[in-house]
């Protein structure tokens, strides 16, 4: 990290600037999110992956298509398929479309679009989180814990929670947390 | 599942990362950036024959 008087200015790593490059062509066309490991990742968790998770509210062809087309502009690519069209159709069958840097492997960036009502929820509490260091907007804290623990639940993910539940010990609002959980199960695992 | 000693080093690791909000960066960039390093160089040898790339291939479709 470089100090520059009041300004922390972090160094990034291969990822941030993955994400950050990705997001400020996007932030321009819809609301966005960005979920799951890289929320625990961006926090410190000391763990490799190959995808960033991303979550958009859902729009029209039109407006998809010129931010495909932005999007290539700015050096990314779908491994998909490079029409605008096929990846739209992906998207709106609820199918995640990866976008990488052209020429590269990895990272990808895999986009989908909010297909229910927690999605909207959780685009609608988006927040920047401050000890990240980046400029970009994650799904709350207390979202991704409640995900991790309640629906994804493998060990990886059991300690993503666990992380994020540390780094923000005295911070987190469990009656949130709880109101989520009975959300998915709920919506995502079908429970009365 | 995995053991109690990974547990806790899970649990000291965060704990270093609150208490050291201006160091965990710097301390975690190497290892997210090999990894993402190794992982491109991987992919590349693998498409750099034809059985490479039927794999490679395979990985895609498999997303």
């Amino acid at each position: 990290m470089v100090d520059k008087g009041d300004r922390r200015v972090y160094e990034k790593t291969i990822l941030d600037s993955f994400v950050e490059d990705f997001v400020n062509v996007l932030d321009k066309y819809c609301k966005y999110i960005i979920v799951s490991g890289f929320v625990a990742i961006a926090h410190g968790r000391s763990r490799g992956t190959e995808d960033v998770d991303m979550i958009i509210e859902k729009f029209d062809f039109e407006k998809f298509k010129k931010l495909h087309e932005e999007l290539e502009k700015n050096n990314f690519e779908c491994i998909q398929s490079p029409r605008a069209e096929v990846v739209y159709e992906y998207l709106i069958k609820k199918d995640s479309v990866r976008y990488i840097r052209k020429g590269t492997f990895v990272p990808e960036m895999e986009v989908k679009f909010s297909k229910d009502e927690l999605d909207e929820m959780q685009l609608a509490t988006r927040k920047k989180l401050e000890f990240t260091g980046m400029d970009v907007f994650f799904s709350s804290v207390e979202m991704n814990i409640a995900f991790k623990e309640e629906l994804l639940k493998s060990d990886k993910d059991m300690e993503d929670a666990k992380h994020l539940r540390i780094i923000y010990k005295d911070k987190i609002d469990e009656n949130l947390i709880n109101d989520i959980k009975r959300m998915i199960r709920k919506l995502r695992l079908n429970e009365r | 599942m995995r053991d109690k000693t990974h547990s806790e080093q899970v649990e000291r690791w965060a704990e270093f990362c609150r208490d050291n909000p201006q160091k965990w960066k710097s301390e975690l960039k190497p290892l997210i950036d090999s990894q993402i390093i190794i992982a491109e160089r991987f992919y590349k040898n693998l498409e750099s024959s034809k059985e490479g790339r039927e794999i490679l291939l395979r990985l895609k479709n498999s997303l």
